[in-house]
């Protein structure tokens, strides 16, 4: 667990250091006219300090997953990122109806063991009570059907 | 305006058909993600936000609160019955209300937490009430100086003092605050971090990063545990009848509670769950009998109910008159405030005392409609435990989807949940909390305009932080939350190293 959070750090640190070099290119200005860039900076380089600290000293394990459980929630993961890039791909071409159809039948796939067919019904019954939400409800300016 | 007249004019606004539904559907929701375990107050309330925008500001900000406390009733109810928290705050129901069930007291202990609730609610209803305005007058003579340092004070609080490494949180603010960067700068104009996309020159949208943030990590966390089977539970109207000596033992402990948990969610960045642990802590000390305690004792029970009520109606206080939330669910509602073009602050009770006080009053509402969801409908909420929920998560997801796409009806946003929701996952696995992520994301504006101004008056003279009386206590507040967030893994490190030379 010591790893994970070395780990830690060293996300923090190179997080900072890419942001902070982003800041760098911005003007910082002085203390009494400070540019856009100087809260950036120094947002930048405090992040590289804890991340740091971080990783030297810390070692809290609250939160820290183990590696069965990340291995258990990456079907999951995949799952729920593939619907959501198939929703931002259809709803603007395909329609509201068709896109969530096909977004929660994909989603249904972060959970294992269930029929093909549970998964159809489920796709259809959220498909009609988002048509029934956003389209007719909240008036969401997308065409049911098409683009 | 005093208080009579003000809640003369909050019975008008409450009461009116269209915001009497919202705060019912509001506690009605809180309720339900507190009674499933794995979705909180935040998760709701972001996917809410984009619905929230087709509403009436002040119908918007009631049904958002309505879920915030109505989680808080609904999260108390799993922990009862099932020794699992629905929310981070129901852990301490747990130590006394699950005995209570294994004792074949879960009815009494149900009745109980739901008084206690609605009493710690009430009382921290009226510290609001006789607080807001006198609170508000303070804010107007506060120099920008004093708002950086408060916002500041408050994310170094949130980032600190919670379960859980202070470092991570602060890692977590930091990285929150950069977040906030991105976009148009006020001052200047100029474009920053924004990748030459022209969607993002109006900064990250605030529903993407919180359901990115929140709901994607949130459902793929909870998509992933083997399903439970949950034995259904019987709680009859009877079996919730509590005897006299209950009743008698709980009336100072809500009372105390109350008043831990009103000071505590005043607060910015400590909030209900810290004043749950400390009241429940301080019933323990001043019992006759602690060895009850953790074995079904009413008085921890109600305490921690009733502190973690108070905190809620409190917590309103510094976010409602100052403008700064003091958590991260209060942070998401004053952003939906402030999307709809009403800034939170020491104005907003003269400028909008429709929604000031119509709020009040739908407080009292809510909580009136949570006691009946929660004693007489209990029932309801037991059958709903035991639905497999894991259909919901794909639901969840779409409604997610449409959430970020309907603000901008912009794809981009729908992309940006993914990317979003990708980090925020692993971010989870580090054990990094996502609260202080928002908080520092929605204050990091304020703080930098309130910086830039402070020091512009000051010519750039750090010394307007140490300048009068306030100033100097916040500034000394802040460097020792830091240093704590500091020493405290570093001593815990060096214990370590001896231990291990030792052995």
């Amino acid at each position: 667990m010591r790893r994970m959070n070395i780990l830690a750090g060293a996300i923090c640190v190179f997080a900072g250091a890419m942001f902070g070099a982003m800041a760098l290119t911005l003007p910082t200005g002085s203390l009494s006219r400070m540019g856009p860039g100087f809260l950036p900076l120094a947002t930048a380089v405090g992040l590289i300090c804890v991340g740091v600290a971080i990783a030297l000293f810390d070692r809290d394990e609250t939160g820290l997953a183990l590696p069965e459980e990340i291995r258990a929630q990456l079907r999951p993961l995949l799952a729920v990122l593939a619907a959501i890039a198939l929703f931002a791909l259809g709803i603007d071409r395909l329609g509201l109806m068709p896109t969530s159809a096909l977004a929660t039948f994909t989603a249904s796939f972060a959970m294992r063991r269930i029929s093909l067919v549970s998964r159809i019904v489920l796709s259809l019954v959220v498909m009609v009570i988002c048509t029934a939400i956003f389209h007719f409800g909240l008036r969401l300016s997308v065409s049911l059907v098409g683009g | 305006m005093g208080i009579v007249e003000g809640l003369g004019l909050g019975l008008d606004v409450a009461l009116s058909w269209t915001n009497v539904w919202f705060c019912f559907l509001g506690v009605l929701i809180g309720t339900l993600v507190g009674v499933i375990p794995g979705v909180g107050a935040l998760a709701a309330i972001s996917m809410l936000l984009p619905l929230s925008f087709y509403l009436d500001p002040t119908t918007a900000i009631v049904m958002l609160a309505g879920v915030y406390y109505g989680t808080v009733y609904g999260g108390s109810t799993a922990a009862i019955l099932l020794n699992l928290p629905g929310v981070p705050s129901a852990a301490v129901a747990c130590l006394d209300g699950y005995p209570m069930t294994k004792q074949g007291r879960g009815g009494v202990a149900l009745f109980l937490t739901t008084i206690a609730s609605f009493g710690g609610s009430m009382l921290g209803l009226l510290a609001l009430v006789l607080f807001a305005d006198a609170i508000s007058d303070i804010g107007l003579s506060l120099r920008p100086a004093d708002y950086f340092l408060l916002m500041t004070l408050g994310l170094v609080a949130a980032a600190a003092i919670p379960t859980g490494s202070p470092l991570k949180g602060l890692a977590m603010v930091l990285i929150g605050l950069a977040m906030g960067y991105v976009g148009t700068d006020i001052a200047t104009g100029m474009a920053r971090f924004a990748f030459g996309l022209p969607e993002l020159l109006d900064g990250i949208s605030l529903v993407a990063l919180a359901m990115g943030i929140f709901g994607i990590s949130e459902v793929v966390a909870t998509a992933a545990q083997p399903r439970r089977k949950v034995a259904e539970q019987k709680i009859t109207l009877r079996s919730m009848v509590p005897t006299r000596d209950d009743l008698r033992a709980m009336r100072m402990p809500v009372l105390r509670g109350a008043g831990i948990g009103g000071l505590f969610g005043a607060l910015p960045g400590v909030g209900g769950t810290i004043a749950c642990f400390i009241s429940y802590a301080t019933e323990k000390r001043l019992s006759r009998h602690p060895e009850t305690f953790g074995h079904g004792a009413v008085e921890g029970l109600s305490a921690s109910e009733s502190a973690n009520n108070s905190a809620i109606q409190t917590a309103f206080i510094p976010s409602l008159t100052l403008g700064i939330p003091g958590d991260a669910v209060m942070a998401l509602m004053l952003g939906a405030l402030i999307i709809h073009g009403i800034t939170p602050g020491p104005l907003l009770i003269e400028q909008q005392p429709g929604m000031f006080w119509g709020l009040i009053v739908s407080f009292v509402l809510g909580n009136l409609f949570l006691v009946i969801l929660n004693i007489p409908l209990i029932g309801i909420w037991l059958k709903l435990l035991s639905i497999p929920y894991h259909f919901l998560f794909p639901a969840i997801v779409v409604f997610i989807c449409f959430g970020a796409y309907s603000v901008n009806a912009n794809p981009f946003d729908v992309w940006m949940l993914a990317v979003l929701g990708a980090v925020g996952w692993m971010l989870m696995l580090f054990g990094f909390q996502p609260a202080p992520l928002l908080l520092g994301f929605i204050l990091g504006p304020m703080i930098e305009e309130n910086l830039r101004r402070s020091l512009q008056l000051s010519r750039g003279d750090f010394g307007t932080f140490v300048s009068d009386g306030l100033s100097i206590g916040l500034t000394l507040a802040i460097v020792a939350l830091l240093v704590m967030a500091v020493v405290k893994p570093v001593m815990a490190a060096r214990r370590r190293g001896r231990a291990a030379q030792g052995g």
